[in-house]
């Protein structure tokens, strides 16, 4: 098999492993970008406390700078790096804002969740960070300047490798006459244009498939994060009996309901904050409220409404936050700020959906 | 013109006719759209093009405010912010 590939069977088994980033976030493995591509781990410190380490930035730089086709300057690892002592502080949401500051690009699938996939095994096949900028006509000078030793990139055993036995080296691929150092350019290029190809067959076939079914088939779920909208339920969910035991509130109580312009009822979604737009770091710093209600209001919403363009409102008694579907932080506003009728949905809530 | 006062139409004009946050109804958040108004009153003042506006708007909404786009939403209130600022300079 060329080790193209062979690569590309790698790419996308990986890429359809998990969830997929399209900006930095922080999870508790480490910073993960892309296709699942670590950018730094989670490792533990001498009192075995959970921090992420950012031990090899010329590795990050040369990762990004990749994946963008530019050189990424190293000030993105300042932000990273306060991102990180953020993180490894308990701040969170606050790690995030920073990463947000990074400022870097979309990382879409196609483009540079691949280049960012295959940048890393390339370095994890022993190529150096700066003979990887240098092959693509980067400046590697800006990798040098960094005050950390180059080290060989760590094993990341959260990524597949070619399997032990096969008669093969791992990087062998890398070895092989097809690929030289002066063609890495080309030769992740070349990968790029196969690997749509690929997707595109794969999309050609599945639609195929789907409109080949018989019409009375039940249609495929769609997935909530993917969005559409939830068709309010016709009749409302059923309440305890009066004098019952009843549980605080959750958003499970009020699926289906519609609450007009703000949204429609929904179960929780299984969301993280991703990243935290300009637009609500500047209204966060104008406004009363913490970080901490932010946090607390995703992780405990006492409602959570869908909304029009595949956003969701989450609702606490401390804040209202409006995310993303992609985890990204929309806009935020504290209690303070609530206006009537967000406070009548409250105590309509409170009272268990009575009003 | 004053200042203030084209400031407050810009912000009337963009609550009324933009909103891609849905906030309008909500006078605590009156102020939700002011850190744009300096560009689009620049825009305005250029006398720029409806698709002008609409790049502008359009790009408010998902490099700053990290929305999914709808164009033909930001169309609509592109056009509606020119002519109700050229209406309201008349």
């Amino acid at each position: 098999m060329e080790p193209k590939d062979e690569l590309l069977q790698a790419w996308e088994a990986y890429a359809h492993r998990g969830r997929f980033r399209p900006a930095p976030e922080i999870t508790d493995e480490g910073l993960v970008l892309g296709a699942g591509t670590f950018l730094a781990r989670v490792g533990q410190d001498e009192r075995g406390r959970q921090r992420l380490i950012l031990d090899d930035e010329q590795r990050i730089l040369a990762l990004l700078s990749t994946a963008y086709e530019r050189p990424v300057t190293p000030h993105i690892v300042t932000k990273l790096r306060r991102a990180a002592e953020l993180w490894n502080g308990g701040e969170k949401a606050l790690a995030h804002i920073h990463l947000s500051h990074a400022r870097l690009p979309p990382c879409n699938p196609m483009d540079e969740a691949l280049r960012l996939f295959v940048a890393d095994e390339l370095i994890e096949t022993c190529v150096a960070p700066t003979e990887l900028m240098k092959a693509q006509g980067f400046d590697p000078a800006p990798l040098e300047d960094l005050d950390t030793p180059l080290r060989k990139a760590h094993f990341n055993p959260a990524q597949p490798r070619w399997p032990a036995g096969n008669g093969r080296a791992s990087g062998e691929w890398l070895g092989g006459a097809s690929v030289t150092p002066a063609g890495w350019k080309d030769f992740i290029a070349r990968l790029a244009i196969e690997a749509a190809r690929r997707a595109a067959r794969e999309a050609a076939r599945r639609a195929k498939d789907y409109f080949a079914k018989p019409k009375d088939e039940a249609a495929p779920e769609l997935n909530p994060v993917e969005g559409q909208v939830a068709e309010p339920e016709s009749t409302p969910p059923e309440l305890p009996e009066a004098g019952q035991a009843q549980s605080p509130p959750k958003p499970s109580d009020f699926v289906g309901q519609d609450f007009g312009k703000l949204g429609v009822g929904v179960d929780k979604p299984e969301l993280n904050i991703s990243e935290v737009s300009s637009h609500a770091i500047d209204a966060m710093a104008n406004r009363d409220g913490s970080l901490a209600d932010v946090e607390s209001t995703i992780a405990d919403p006492l409602l959570v409404l869908q909304q029009r363009n595949n956003r969701y409102y989450y609702l606490s008694d401390r804040a209202a936050v409006v995310l993303s579907r992609r985890g990204e932080v929309i806009i935020t506003y504290p209690a303070s700020e609530f206006d009537p009728k967000v406070k009548e949905i409250l105590d309509y809530v409170h009272q268990g959906g009575k009003k | 013109m004053k200042q203030d006062e084209r400031t407050q139409r810009v912000r009337a004009l963009l609550l009324r006719n933009w909103d891609p946050l849905d906030v309008s109804d909500n006078p605590h958040l009156s102020n939700e759209y002011d850190r744009y108004i300096p560009g689009i009153l620049r825009l305005l003042d250029s006398h720029c093009s409806i698709e002008q506006m609409e790049r502008h708007l359009a790009r408010m909404e998902t490099e700053e405010m990290r929305l999914e786009l709808i164009p033909e939403e930001t169309a609509r209130a592109a056009r509606a912010v020119i002519t109700g600022w050229a209406d309201e300079s008349r």
